[in-house]
């Protein structure tokens, strides 16, 4: 049998409550359906055998009644069956003389090829065994198949074993059935993309960061975590489906930073159609974040377009759904235009000064991580400055005043460096 | 006359043998390469021990009207689980069953039938090996 690279556990670790019935085939049971202690679908496959056939090897995973039905009338593989695992997991068992002499898990993508279904293995009429059992014991007729978009992205993450951020356009300038103008639809994907990555940089760096522009190194760092890339896209009106190009979990958590990434995202779209809510959200996010948003909301507002937008965790099952229409852009950019905000924060940061005007107080001051900072000494200390040295190291402390002023377009940053300290070990 | 299995068959109180008949017909099983392999005619229930005992057709015996029939229906199954060849036979053999060696129903539409042994028949000796299908 094959060696598989896997976590050995001491039992087989599923919830099985009942036998159902037998799935595949009549002339040897290589399928058979068990009911879970949560009344959902436990599968068994008999996968493989020892060359005397003594030892077998099954695998079990977790399914959904949604699932088990498409499988049963044809409409997915057995293959995709298999992978679209509710949790992802393959609960591995050898068995011999009826005992279990072996547990272990791999993940439902990492099952060998010989193992796999062929990938055009449908369900035939009268293959089934005990199908009539299966169907009424789970009360499939009850189970719609008619799915809408949400749980279209929930069963594609479950397949495809990513985060999924669906960019639903429904109407708009150029949007039809199934297709969509190319300038409409690479317009909103850049500004969103946008947008994405500044709410990333806010996460990875700190809202309080200057203006980034990323070294290659840490654009090979932060890069695969702050952008997405296109993996597919549903007929209806127009729908593009995102992922991020990678994930980092919490083992803790168990939360990836993409998901808190995107839950930020839909927070600041929740948040900012009400003036008061975007008050207290404003805040949270970095001026370059606004600026993105903005430029986002104009797009939707000047292409007329109705936008939905939809987030979903195979891992965490975790979901996040917000919409916007070139109406509700317009009312929430009127919002951010007319925001009354001022705040304050203190923060330091290690790096070099590039500029000092000690006449005026003004500095550029770049940090060890490249961000770029500019304003004024504070009076008291600005006699001070006179003695900074270019190619010192420096900490300094500032306190940054967010001020946003009805009427005025973006909020207003004044940095004052109210202590600065050579760095000395 | 008794059948193979028959304490085992006992248990199924309500089974419907009315579809099922003593009958002379060629017919083609799945084996391993020697027909002696304690493997080549054993009822599913003793193939696969883990598979819950609970209907009486597990006790019967799996053949097929045809080779053609016998091969299509592997290569069906194999192409579904790669490895199967290794539990049900890696060769077709045929064989001229008689009314004395047991009860069979009619073949269903992919040509398959079951046959319930009578007791002390020993089918090894009326097969023989006519095509290997896999390695």
């Amino acid at each position: 049998m094959i060696q598989l690279l896997s976590i050995q556990t001491d039992q087989l670790n599923l919830p099985i409550d009942k036998l159902v019935g037998t799935l595949l085939f009549a002339e040897f049971a290589t399928t058979v359906v068990y009911s879970g202690k949560d009344k959902n679908p436990i599968i068994k496959e008999w996968v493989d055998c020892s060359e005397k056939g003594d030892v077998d090897r099954y695998f079990y995973y977790k399914t959904s009644k949604k699932f088990l039905k498409k499988f049963i009338e044809g409409k997915i593989s057995h293959q995709d069956l298999i992978i679209s695992s509710l949790d992802g997991l393959l609960y591995f068992q050898d068995v011999k003389n009826s005992k279990a002499i072996k547990d272990f898990i791999i993940s439902s993508s990492q099952l060998p090829n010989s193992y796999k279904p062929s990938s055009d293995f449908f369900l035939q009429e009268d293959e089934g065994v005990e199908i009539k059992i299966i169907e009424d014991y789970f009360k499939l007729s009850e189970e719609s198949l008619d799915v809408d978009i949400v749980d279209k992205i929930k069963e594609l993450s479950y397949s495809k074993k990513n985060e999924t951020l669906n960019l639903h356009l429904h109407q708009g300038k150029g949007v039809g059935y199934g297709t969509i103008s190319t300038e409409i639809l690479g317009k909103t994907l850049i500004k969103f993309d946008r947008l994405y990555k500044d709410v990333g940089l806010d996460y990875f760096i700190g809202k309080n960061r200057g203006e980034v522009s990323l070294t290659p190194k840490q654009k090979d760092e932060l890069n695969p975590f702050i952008s997405t890339e296109v993996y597919g896209s549903l007929a209806a009106s127009y729908s593009v489906l995102l992922r991020p190009l990678n994930s980092k979990y919490n083992l803790f958590t168990g939360i990836s930073d993409t998901e808190l990434i995107a839950k930020k995202v839909f927070e600041l779209i929740s948040k900012s159609s009400k003036p008061e809510s975007l008050q207290s959200e404003y805040v949270q996010h970095s001026d370059f974040t606004i600026k993105s948003y903005k430029g986002f909301l104009k797009d939707i507002y000047e292409m007329q377009l109705d936008v939905e937008l939809n987030w979903f965790s195979p891992y965490t099952q975790k979901e996040f759904n917000e919409g916007l229409d070139y109406r509700s852009a317009n009312i929430i950019l009127d919002n951010i235009d007319n925001l009354n905000v001022s705040a304050e924060e203190n923060f330091s940061k290690k790096g070099k000064f590039r500029a000092i005007n000690c006449d005026t107080g003004h500095f550029i001051f770049v940090s060890t991580d490249e961000e770029q900072f500019t304003g004024y000494f504070d009076k008291q200390i600005r006699e001070g400055s006179v003695q900074i040295t270019f190619l010192l190291i420096y900490e300094i402390r500032i306190l940054r005043k967010t001020i946003k002023e009805p009427g005025r377009v973006d909020a207003k940053i004044n940095d004052v460096i109210i202590g600065f300290f050579e760095d000395s070990k | 006359m008794n059948f193979k299995y028959q304490k085992e068959i006992d248990a199924f109180k309500g089974f419907d043998f009315s579809v099922f008949s003593a009958n002379e017909r060629d017919c083609f099983r799945w084996v391993f390469a020697d027909i002696k392999d304690h493997r080549n005619f054993k009822p599913k229930f003793l193939l696969d021990p883990t598979v819950p005992r609970d209907k009486c057709i597990g006790w019967a015996l799996s053949f097929f009207e045809t080779k053609e029939k016998a091969l299509t229906r592997l290569n069906r199954l194999t192409r579904n689980k790669e490895f199967l060849f290794k539990k049900l036979g890696t060769h077709i053999a045929n064989g001229q069953l008689s009314k004395y060696d047991g009860i069979s129903n009619n073949a269903d539409k992919l040509g398959h039938f079951s046959l319930f042994e009578y007791k002390g028949v020993d089918l090894m000796s009326k097969f023989t090996v006519v095509e290997q299908i896999a390695n």
